[in-house]
């Protein structure tokens, strides 16, 4: 247990981990297991993040996953559960902002604090990205993970007849998993052909625990004759108050839909998953250097092998510093959780290096797994042409894509130029759902108006700057805010 | 209560539960009307399993429901024992939770 003495003087010299994931579970077990003091901040009920989440246990639910997925997680937690009582950890808290300092306003449903770290962690995983279509926001229509995790952590398949659309292998998990719940799924629409994960075997062994159950996955839609339509990408979702059909096309090379290649299904539930971003706000505001990866997600915070930051005592672990899934995350973290504890207790990131080294091996091989996955999965130009002037990009301010064209071609041709211009990404979500979309939009070549006029500063090669992450990046009520505890007289 | 006319389509909604069985049950209610869950579950996750979809209108008049399901995104905002804005995939249902529709900012009770 950490001594929560507050004071500036006499602080504790601790480590604030941020997400209790699959890497701040580890970072954190890591740190504690070294004998330094961690604070473990996370906003679920639970930990466990989204891969290993778990269901309250008197629900009882079936468990979720193959076989290897279920011992990695059994794995994580419980090597977290060994070291709880010595860790300060705090569900159902966000992190609100980040201060110079290393200073981290947290807030839950009751109270806020301001807490003073010497090294902070942020594991805050990612975002699932969809592409506007027409109808995505109709009630039903969700991110694949949401359908999953109703699975996961409450035992309900969120609908009868479900179709999934996206790319990459989490679909394939989610609609399989989906099956052994009980629920139909109508189609698989896959952007990118599976076959092509199994292209280089050579590189892929080294992915083997994700290849295999990927593997057992296809086996169980095989056997539920599950239509898996490769190439297909979504046209429309019609409904009225509800999803109740999905239209599926053809792609064409460029992502855009084929004329004549329409198919319909009758769905309760839509699940959409076009990739991942990362959550790097907290990084951004603290003012650490980042760079743009779309494959990766995103704008992501620069990081060296011990998830060291640009800012001294800030690190980055698992996918928060870019995807490359739960099994590297897992290992990221006990390697990131050890070059903290070096950072406060030596000024030293490597001097706990050697003891992790099992988890950097690990690491290296799950890195140079999912690098070789994720162009494999690239966004063509094209599908940023699926939404319809009238659909709307930003859910939050229910801003349609014609109103995002209209600031671009009045030469608003910056993130934070769109966002002052029409509010697309100013609403409750933080920019997290549209922030890719209007960068897209941006990018010239994306769209038809020409690029001249900028009354904002112009673009930054080769793709712009994310909007800027402002304190509130979690939504906390002002009598949670007014509501301080803790704090230094 | 005094909404219910207004949300007739989902309210009349003869869809089964599509949860495991087992585990002792709660109620709660949603617009007045009584509904089933079990304890554990987030009240997105009950009322999906009560085939309730739809459970805020947004700023622009459209429905909306759940959307990334963990808590990023406040799509599933909606009134929650008297609080606007409440996220339904992050609170968790317990028994007497009083849960209605959001109409755009939604309103203290």
């Amino acid at each position: 247990m950490s001594a929560a003495m507050p004071g500036q003087q006499n602080l504790p010299s601790r480590i604030l981990v941020i997400g209790a994931g699959a890497a701040g579970l580890s970072a954190a077990a890591q740190a504690a297991e070294l004998g330094v003091p961690v604070v473990l901040i996370d906003e679920a009920i639970r930990p466990g993040g989204q891969i290993y989440r778990q269901p309250d246990p008197e629900l009882k639910t079936r468990a979720i996953g193959t076989p290897g997925e279920v011992s990695r997680k059994r794995r994580v937690l419980e090597r977290f559960a060994r070291v709880r009582e010595r860790i300060d950890y705090r569900p159902e808290t966000s992190a609100v902002a980040y201060y110079p300092g290393h200073q981290v306003l947290v807030a839950d449903a009751h109270r806020s604090e301001l807490l003073h770290a010497s090294a902070v962690i942020v594991a805050t995983g990612l975002h699932e990205l969809a592409i506007p279509f027409p109808g995505w926001t109709l009630p039903g229509v969700s991110t694949a993970g949401a359908l999953q995790s109703l699975l996961k952590s409450d035992g309900v398949c969120a609908g009868e007849r479900v179709a999934l659309v996206g790319t990459g292998p989490l679909l394939i998990a989610v609609a399989a998993q989906l099956v052994q719940a009980g629920a139909r799924v109508q189609a698989v629409a896959l952007l990118h052909p599976l076959r092509n994960a199994f292209r280089h075997p050579a590189t892929f062994w080294q992915g083997r625990e994700v290849l295999a159950d990927g593997l057992r996955y296809l086996a169980i839609l095989k056997r539920a004759r599950v239509p898996i339509l490769n190439g297909f990408i979504p046209l429309r979702a019609e409904g009225e108050n509800g999803v109740s059909n999905l239209v599926l096309a053809r792609s064409d090379r460029r992502g855009r839909p084929l004329a004549g290649s329409e198919r319909t299904f009758a769905v309760d539930a839509v699940g959409i998953n076009y990739g991942f971003g990362a959550n790097s706000e907290l990084l951004r505001m603290a003012g650490a250097e980042v760079a743009f990866d779309a494959r990766r997600g995103g704008w992501l915070a620069q990081r060296d092998e011990s998830g060291a930051t640009s800012i001294p005592g800030l690190f980055v672990a698992g996918d928060a510093g870019g995807l490359r899934g739960a099994l590297a995350a897992s290992a990221d973290g006990s390697v990131v959780g050890a070059a903290a504890a070096g950072w406060i207790r030596h000024q030293d990131t490597q001097r706990f290096f050697g003891l992790t080294s099992v988890a950097a091996n690990e690491r290296a091989r799950h890195w140079r797994f999912q690098d070789a996955l994720a162009p494999l999965f690239a966004l063509p130009p094209g599908v940023w042409s699926w939404a319809r002037p009238e659909t709307v990009v930003c859910r939050c301010e229910s801003v349609p894509r014609e109103r995002i064209d209209r600031a671009l071609a009045d030469g608003h041709l910056t993130l934070n130029g769109v966002k002052r211009n029409c509010r697309a990404g100013m609403g409750f979500c933080g920019g997290r759902n549209c922030l890719r979309t209007i960068a897209a939009l941006v990018e010239p070549g994306s769209r038809s108006v020409p690029t001249a006029g900028s009354c904002d500063g112009g673009l930054a090669a080769p793709a712009v700057a994310p909007m800027h992450a402002r304190p509130g990046i979690r939504l906390a009520t002002l009598a949670a805010l007014a509501n301080r505890v803790g704090d230094q007289a | 209560m005094s909404h219910s006319s207004l949300f007739a389509p989902y309210h009349q909604s003869t869809l089964p539960s599509r949860q495991d069985s087992g585990a002792t049950a709660l109620n709660f209610t949603f617009d007045g009307r009584t509904l089933n869950a079990r304890p554990g579950q987030s009240v997105a996750a009950a009322l999906l399993a009560n085939g309730i979809r739809h459970w805020r209108q947004a700023e622009d008049g459209s429905p909306r429901g759940l959307y990334c399901g963990v808590g990023q995104c406040w799509e599933c905002r909606c009134i929650i024992d008297g609080r606007p804005n409440a996220r339904a995939c992050m609170t968790e249902v317990r028994a007497g939770l009083v849960v209605r529709f959001q109409h755009q900012l939604g309103s203290f009770e």
